[in-house]
């Protein structure tokens, strides 16, 4: 009986215990090997330690602030996708004619593979492609340029390629918390004869405020930390390293220049800014609990 | 006549947005069933010749059917494992007293946002101390333990909903706590085991950057990496890489028709607390 009670202690230890195996294997010790990794160095296969010299070559390499600074720009989109998604959400959330239909298109992208998007818009945005045949075709020649190739618009072609993939989720998210507002606080809003925006800006903003919360920091850690993809398939970090974003780079370090404890480096100053992100992100997730 | 005006402009701008998002999907289908001639002399409109020679030529002599079934080998079973095991943490976590247990979740949860490229170097090395380099099973077990924080969380914040007292009665009854499991919690899991699974599916089908560093055996390729470098192979014949995209994103979209909202409650609740 007592070593039965005994077993019964440790019974959901056991439930536990495959995924702690796998998530140490996968996750936690490749994490502290990537810390610890970085302060070596390998000379002829010796592992040394370097102290800072990773980060400092790290730092002194111009591209660590080009794709740094692409991360933030991408960060742009955040309030972009939010202002969008919201003004979409509101129009549906009116039951206009067929709102059930145009909220299950918008939402196509999003489940998409990005290989799939990111081919097919490199052949849109292709110079002698779609987009700038509509735009000769309709008189405005001047504008058909080479919007993956050209060093100025790389990058705002990337990010608009990332905005149409990603646009739906939000929709669909804020639309699902607005269902959830109590109908009689617009009903009684409509008897003050409140504007549509005024209605926009008192009821629909502070009921969904949590959610927007949510959206933006989520979003945030997308654009720093899942846009390899895009990156890999459309421009190659390129022309000139103008879409170069952090996780390109150290993929670019370790596996297209083999310097390895390099790459680490930058993988912990980008783990240093996710976990910022993801601090935050458990903070409103448990306020919200 | 106000009235009308009001109607008409959110439904002209939606239907723009819907062009907007619908027209590089029908550029993808369409184009795949025209002659590289065809494409190049109209891309825009429905083919003259309607032809299915770029599927033919996708899977003939090129390795597509084989990729295909790479991706459906690698999604079936990381989904099917991940669901297990999350299955097993998530009842845990919701259902049963023991110390640690909330620190524990408290750890597995902000997992589920690591950046995978920061741990690429450190599994590759573990994989090859394990040897098995280029083998679909490093492959599962990565993509294992990407997707279960999110599973669990999803899991373990369905079963909380699950009322204590239907697993008190069937303790009363005598039932086993793996009894009461499988007879009572398994049933009512299921919708989030579907929930979860399909948003997994999703996951691992449209996997790139894994599968681009572990599986470099041409035999191994997934569809994903294979449509990669299909593009760079086939520049000269634009269709058959729109052939190919196609046959990439079918699957999706029958998931998309048939279990939509389930799909979309998973994506949501992956990233939202309810």
């Amino acid at each position: 009986m007592k070593s039965k009670n005994k077993m019964k202690k440790f019974t959901p230890y056991f439930y536990i215990l495959p995924t702690f195996i796998i998530l140490i294997i996968v996750i936690v010790i490749p994490i502290i090997y990537v810390i610890i990794q970085s302060f070596y160095s390998t000379f002829a296969n010796e592992n040394i330690f370097v102290g800072f010299r990773n980060y400092q070559i790290a730092f002194e390499d111009e591209l660590l602030f080009i794709a740094l600074k692409n991360n933030i720009k991408l960060f742009l989109c955040v309030p972009i996708l939010t202002v969008l998604s919201l003004a979409i959400a509101s129009v549906l959330y009116n039951k206009i004619k067929g709102w059930r239909f145009y909220r299950s298109v918008i939402f196509i992208p999003y489940i998409l593979a990005i290989p799939v998007v990111g081919i097919v818009f490199s052949y849109l945005l292709q110079y002698n492609g779609v987009i700038n045949s509509i735009l000769r075709g309709i008189g405005f020649s001047d504008l058909a340029m080479d919007w993956l190739g050209s060093p100025d618009l790389a990058f705002p072609s990337v990010a608009v390629v990332i905005m149409w993939k990603q646009i739906g989720f939000g929709v669909v998210l804020f639309l699902a918390r607005m269902m959830s507002i109590d109908r009689s606080l617009y009903e009684s809003a409509d008897v003050d004869g409140a504007t549509w925006f005024q209605k926009f800006l008192h009821i629909t903003i502070p009921q969904t405020k949590s959610i927007i919360e949510f959206y933006i920091i989520i979003t945030l850690i997308e654009m720093l930390s899942w846009v390899f993809n895009f990156i890999y398939v459309m421009t190659a970090g390129g022309p000139g390293n103008k879409t170069l974003v952090l996780e390109y780079l150290i993929y670019k370090k370790a596996f297209g220049g083999g310097d390895f404890n390099i790459a680490m480096a930058i993988s912990v100053i980008l783990l240093l800014i996710a976990s910022v992100l993801i601090i935050i992100h458990q903070i409103v997730m448990r306020k919200e609990e | 006549m106000k009235r009308k005006r009001r109607g008409m402009i959110p439904q002209l701008l939606m239907i723009l947005l819907v062009i907007v998002i619908i027209f590089p999907l029908y550029f993808m289908t369409i184009n795949s069933f025209k002659t590289h001639e065809e494409y190049v002399s109209n891309m825009i409109g429905i083919p003259h010749t309607f032809t299915v020679q770029n599927y033919i030529e996708a899977f003939q002599g090129k390795p597509f059917g084989q990729w295909f079934m790479n991706s459906m080998i690698l999604t079936v079973a990381a989904v099917l494992i991940t669901g297990i095991i999350a299955l097993l943490a998530g009842y845990a976590f919701a259902k049963m007293k023991f110390r640690g247990s909330r620190a524990l979740f408290n750890m597995i949860v902000p997992l589920m946002s690591v950046p995978p490229v920061v741990m690429i170097i450190p599994q590759f090395r573990i994989i090859k101390i394990f040897g098995l380099v280029n083998t679909r099973v490093s492959v599962i077990l990565i993509y294992v333990g990407i997707m279960l924080p999110m599973t669990i969380y999803l899991m373990r914040n369905f079963m909380k909903t699950v009322p204590d007292s239907l697993l008190d009665a069937a303790k009363i009854d005598g039932c086993s706590k793996r009894k009461a499991l499988t007879s009572i919690m398994v049933p009512l899991t299921v919708p989030a085991l579907i929930t979860s699974s399909l948003v997994n599916v999703v996951w691992v089908w449209n996997e790139l950057l894994i599968s681009l560093v572990f599986l470099q055996n041409e035999d191994l390729r997934t569809l994903m990496v294979g449509i990669t470098l299909f593009k760079g192979r086939f520049t000269l014949n634009i269709p058959v890489i729109m052939a190919g995209l196609v046959i990439a994103t079918v699957p999706i979209i029958i998931i998309y028709i048939f279990a939509q909202k389930y799909l979309v409650e998973g994506m949501l609740a992956g990233s939202v607390k309810e």
